[in-house]
């Protein structure tokens, strides 16, 4: 009977995961690969928004906020990786940076922006179609401050709406971002 | 006759008696020790005594949460509905006894091939999960901070592009690069 | 934080039943040895369950571990405050116990070793006795064998902290049983 129970939520969930647009099969999708190891401290914050939880998004703020919704509703995914590491780590972090730079480069993706400023290093890269649209957006950040950000949108991107929007709608800067962050956890944990 | 010489016990010393008491050194330390051992009878019984703390440390025996607890807790649970709903009643149903439990996972498995066998078909018309309002928001709310990092990556490249690119190595980028450059920041 | 969505009841119950078995000893063992008390382990315990059961959808199986023991830490430290016995770490000589082992003199009691409290007792005494980061650091790795690394994100330390803190503890401890041995002299 245990055998039978474990057969049936296999089938199930491979039967579901079958069932969904496989995302991963997108021209805009990256792997970053096992982050994991590189993550100290409870600063870890992963999001991973798929095409219906981003549907559903875009239905909600449909009336207040049209820009917004029109922007999620042309996207598959956004995943975001975000961890503090420490100094040992900080090579090894760099080193995953640059691999991820090769391989994307290798993929035929766009990087249009490379920049180090001190111990920070940004990079960002689009993946277009052969009309010119983008369809995949990924970013790689470290910060000296012991942060490192991976993301990779994936769909239709509007990069001009997402440069006003970050703006526009009083989004939290990255600072804010990290204390909402920090306080969200706390809260959640006690 | 000629004393033996005591060796001293430094802090750092029986740091390492401890850390080999406890079963945390390397192979190298315990050889080392174990040396000491023979030449000192202090260390000997510093790290005799050390063992014996550790070894009855790591025999410690876990206390088993009360089954009465336990029961609590799974019934505040199901009272909640999360538990007792009802795809989880019809788990349990079909799986209470052998030849039902057979029978039922070889119809399921046969109506979800063919449903999906079908949705594939149909491109898939309406994958109608359901996400509480909750969630939704939630996700919202994640969907805006993601894009605010992207606009913060952004922000950050358009100074230094500004600063360093544009002023000091003008030329340089390819043509595509700066038109795409300038969609990115036309909104900023 | 993780925020894989998760959509399914069914998929859920199975997870949180084996996290269930899997943890549940383990943060009643941590709040026992923090709270030193039944009762309020056995809340902290099952308000931690509960917990796990409302965050199913919300945090990444893989740093579940974490997250449970922070929790549970997290939940001992506001008990203890409530209680107000934060900084009270020096050890009582009960005066009853005392006029007890001067009592228990062999000739009193041939089997004597059977009045005395079992070694598994001494120990978790010993243990309970240490200053509260000391005590934590050394049940989480000596008792439950978590790693360095987890320890440090559970109690929020930096990892070279959590070494210099274990070694201390376990010296701490070895006083502690010294002291106990030194009570028992008849």
């Amino acid at each position: 009977m245990k055998f039978t129970q474990i057969l049936f939520v296999t089938i199930i969930s491979a039967a579901i995961n079958f069932a969904q647009t496989d995302v991963s099969k997108e021209p805009g999708y990256f792997d970053f690969g096992d982050l994991s190891e590189f993550q100290s401290g409870d600063e870890i914050t992963e999001v991973f928004l798929e095409e219906n939880i981003l549907k559903m998004v875009g239905k909600l703020t449909k009336e207040e906020e049209p820009e917004l919704s029109q922007l999620i509703n042309g996207l598959k995914l956004i995943k975001v990786n975000i961890f503090g590491f420490e100094n040992k780590n900080e090579a090894q972090v760099k080193e995953k940076m640059n691999e991820a730079d090769k391989k994307l480069i290798s993929s035929k993706w766009n990087r249009i922006v490379k920049t180090k400023e001190g111990g920070e290093q940004t990079n960002v890269y689009i993946k277009t179609s052969s009309g010119g649209n983008v369809l995949g957006l990924v970013i790689t950040i470290i910060q000296d401050d012991g942060e490192a950000s991976f993301i990779n949108i994936v769909g239709n991107i509007d990069l001009e709406k997402i440069g006003e929007l970050s703006k526009k709608f009083d989004i939290p800067e990255i600072g804010e971002f990290k204390k909402e962050k920090s306080k969200r956890t706390t809260t959640e944990e006690k | 006759m000629r004393k033996k010489k005591s060796i001293e016990v430094t802090g750092e010393l029986l740091d390492k008696i401890i850390s080999a008491a406890y079963g945390d050194a390397g192979v190298l330390q315990k050889l080392k020790l174990k040396y000491l051992s023979f030449k000192d009878e202090n260390i000997k019984r510093i790290y005799l005594d050390y063992k014996t703390s550790a070894k009855a440390v790591h025999s410690l025996k876990e206390k088993d949460f009360p089954e009465r607890s336990s029961n609590d807790i799974l019934s505040k649970i199901e009272a909640e509905g999360s538990f007792n709903s009802l795809p989880s009643k019809t788990f349990s149903i079909l799986f209470s006894r052998p030849i039902i439990s057979a029978a039922a996972a070889g119809i399921i498995i046969i109506v979800v091939v063919s449903l999906l066998f079908f949705n594939k078909q149909m491109g898939s018309p309406g994958n109608e999960t359901k996400y509480s309002k909750a969630e939704i928001e939630l996700a919202e709310k994640q969907a805006k901070e993601s894009l605010a990092l992207v606009g913060f990556a952004f922000n950050k490249t358009k100074n230094i592009l500004e600063e360093e690119v544009i002023h000091e190595r003008v030329g340089k980028p390819i043509k595509k690069g700066f038109d795409t450059i300038n969609k990115l920041f036309s909104g900023g | 934080m993780s925020v894989r969505l998760y959509k399914y009841d069914m998929l859920d119950s199975i997870r949180y039943r084996i996290l269930f078995k899997q943890y549940k000893n383990k943060i009643y063992n941590y709040a026992l040895f923090i709270l030193k008390d039944d009762m309020d382990a056995d809340d902290v315990t099952q308000e931690v369950l509960i917990r796990i059961w409302k965050n199913m959808g919300q945090f990444n199986l893989n740093a579940a571990k974490v997250w449970i023991m922070k929790t549970t830490h997290n939940l001992c430290l506001d008990y203890l405050r409530r209680r107000k016995k934060f900084d009270d770490r020096k050890y009582k000589i009960d005066t009853d116990k005392e006029i007890n082992l001067v009592d228990m003199t062999p000739s009193n009691y041939p089997d004597y070793r059977a009045n005395f409290i079992n070694v598994d007792e001494k120990i978790k005494k010993a243990i309970e006795k240490l200053p509260e980061v000391l005590n934590s650091i050394f049940v989480l790795y000596e008792v439950q064998g978590f790693k360095y690394k987890e320890i440090s994100n559970i109690l929020n330390i930096p990892l070279n902290n959590v070494k210099v803190y274990l070694l201390r503890a376990r010296r701490k401890l070895q006083e502690e049983l010294k002291d106990y041995e030194k009570e028992k002299v008849y």
